[in-house]
């Protein structure tokens, strides 16, 4: 194996985080080892040499409209972003190892080898894991993986999706762009280019592979994206119920309850934060005549028109 | 699989500031993190020095020595801190993290919370803090499912602890289960339940801890034919619970077909619904869906 080439890959990226200001091409054939030959040669190895690189996550920056270098290009690394600052307190890197931990008995464990690696040297001076016993069901998901690799890189994705058990999966084609756990099982926050809407996918009822797609980059995350604006269970809960609840039933909704209140023999008074009208009308009408709607109006009327549909389908 | 030129670069430079921060590894553990042979470790340290910044003078080359088979780097220039994180292996971590928020509540939850935001500021990266979110992910629930698809697999009996709806008691159940329902991320299990001789349905919220038997489950078919009714109904639109195992509910056009052991489950269920699900048969059950809508607009017109 020739271990020119690998010398020179290192001995440039040194001479660009070391530059402390741009260098032009000019400069780097000149100062840094490795680089000979005519200059149509040397600008091919360069070339070839900076895309590898960057391919490989390292940053190169540059600049060509600076006047100092009047028509030629400059290149750098810039440390702030090359290396990984000790930043960390001793406790927070425990949580980084019991979290590194975690992954490495998981279906990430061939992943995390170099993550590993890269956050040991921090970690190395200072023995003090946390120690939670967790369990990491939850990390043992082959999909997840591949989900990562394109939100991480900002490819598509397409798979077949069975949104209920009626139907038959559709392919989908969608911009992943996070993931969150709710229960136990993994969901798929991502843009649906057919629907031209974000979407939510359960892991579970994707139905094939999952295939990245197209170009690397095709799609932006948003800076201020939240998993938790589009999985409808963390949306909080700001719709204020007011119900008579029979004595001895609702224990469901009372565990929800804000307040309790007994009023007669028969009813309590209790008050909820439902998540939306869906959520209140459905929780509400599973309870049949243990509840009653006292506010706010339009939800009673709605309860009301359910109840009439549903008599009158059952006729 | 031979390795390119410059995967073999980025493990040069990830394997300074190990060096940096491991005075004294002994060759065999620094080519076992690495994984590696020892062989391809010496040539790597070969290399390694010769390497350096512009100038490469013994003064800019990095600077290491490894003749006893312990490896010190006395000069690692300017690669002495770790690299940064990619996108992928941020995004890897904030995994990590996040499975283990769901494990963690107050002071701890808000250490990890705050190690997320300082991760993404240090490594300088795109990857929104919200790309992971694994809070909503309870770990009681992460470890019911688990024991109950193996059951379901396996044919085993469980034991489960219960908090019935009467709060106050909390009881033990031996169960024969038989599917999984879910809506909206509530669980529920119907299964036969062995100390009332009767099918039921069982919210996994309240159900507190459950573990496998040795002894197998009832064979529910049989159990199943003697218990259970079959139901028809008709769906107009999107709303309605999912079964697991999809075997357990056959359609037709757009009549459906569902064993039901409690038919106040069923009942229940299209209420919920709100009209979109109607009962075809038998007739008692649409009479019983009737009528418990009825004595539930009775009470708005008191």
């Amino acid at each position: 194996m020739s271990s020119a080439k690998t010398e020179r890959l290192i001995n440039l990226t040194m001479a660009l985080l070391g530059a402390k200001r741009y260098m032009t091409k000019t400069e780097i054939f000149r100062k840094v080892a490795g680089y000979s030959g005519s200059a149509e040669t040397m600008e091919r190895m360069f070339e070839r040499d900076k895309d590898e690189l960057r391919s490989l996550g390292i940053e190169i920056d540059l600049v060509n409209n600076d006047p100092l270098f009047e028509d030629e290009v400059g290149y750098r690394i810039s440390p702030d972003r090359f290396s990984l600052k000790p930043v960390f307190s001793p406790e927070e890197l425990g949580i980084l190892a019991t979290a590194l931990n975690l992954m490495s008995n998981s279906s990430f464990a061939e992943d995390v080898t170099r993550l590993n690696l890269k956050i040991d040297p921090l970690i190395a001076s200072h023995e003090n894991e946390i120690n939670i016993n967790v369990n990491n069901s939850l990390l043992h998901s082959s999909e997840l993986k591949v989900i990562s690799e394109a939100i991480s890189t900002r490819t598509e994705l397409q798979f077949d999706y069975k949104k209920r058990l009626d139907v038959n999966p559709e392919k989908r084609s969608v911009c992943p762009m996070g993931l969150s756990a709710w229960r136990g099982e993994w969901y798929l926050v991502g843009f649906d280019k057919d629907r031209d809407d974000i979407r939510v996918y359960k892991l579970s009822r994707i139905s094939s592979e999952i295939n990245l797609i197209g170009k690397k980059g095709s799609f932006e995350i948003d800076r201020d994206f939240n998993v938790r604006d589009h999985v409808i269970m963390y949306t909080a809960s700001q719709y204020p119920v007011t119900l008579q609840v029979r004595r001895f039933t609702g224990y469901s909704l009372r565990e929800r309850a804000q307040r309790v209140e007994s009023i007669n023999d028969d009813f309590d008074l209790v008050t909820i934060d439902f998540l939306d009208e869906d959520d209140a009308l459905k929780s509400i009408l599973w309870f049949g005549d243990d509840i009653v709607v006292l506010e706010p109006e339009d939800l009673k009327s709605k309860v009301i028109n359910a109840l009439k549909r549903i008599v009158g389908a059952h006729e | 699989m031979s390795e390119t030129a410059s995967e073999r670069a980025l493990r040069l430079l990830d394997m300074v500031p190990f060096l940096n921060a491991h005075p004294g590894i002994s060759i065999k553990e620094l080519a076992s993190a690495f994984k590696i042979s020892t062989n391809q470790l010496i040539a790597d340290l070969n290399l390694l020095f010769l390497c350096g910044l512009p100038g490469y003078t013994p003064l800019e080359l990095i600077d290491l020595s490894f003749d006893d088979g312990y490896v010190v780097v006395k000069e690692p220039q300017n690669l002495a801190d770790p690299r940064n994180l990619t996108d992928r292996e941020l995004l890897y971590l904030l995994i990590g993290l996040s499975s283990l928020e769901s494990e963690l509540s107050g002071e701890k939850l808000e250490k990890v919370k705050e190690l997320r935001a300082k991760l993404r500021i240090s490594t300088k990266s795109s990857i929104p803090l919200g790309v992971v979110d694994a809070s909503g992910s309870r770990s009681d629930l992460v470890t019911l499912l688990p024991v109950i698809r193996e059951s379901l697999e396996k044919r085993k009996k469980i034991r489960i602890e219960y908090r019935s709806r009467s709060r106050d008691s909390i009881t033990e159940r031996e169960l024969s289960p038989y599917r999984i329902l879910e809506e909206n991320g509530n669980f529920y299990l119907e299964a036969y339940s062995h100390d009332v001789n009767e099918f039921r349905t069982f919210n996994l919220q309240n159900v507190n801890r459950a573990r496998i038997l040795e002894e197998d489950c009832v064979e529910i078919d049989e159990v199943k034919a003697a218990k259970s009714e079959k139901v028809q109904f008709r769906l107009d639109s999107d709303s309605i619970f999912h079964l697991e195992n999809s075997a357990k509910i056959t359609k037709t056009g757009s009549a459906f077909e569902i064993d039901v052991f409690q038919r106040e489950w069923i009942v229940r269920n299209v209420l919920r619904d709100g009209g979109a699900m109607t009962i075809t048969a038998p007739v008692e059950l649409r009479s019983d869906v009737r009528n418990l809508a009825n004595s539930a607009l009775e009470n708005y017109q008191k």
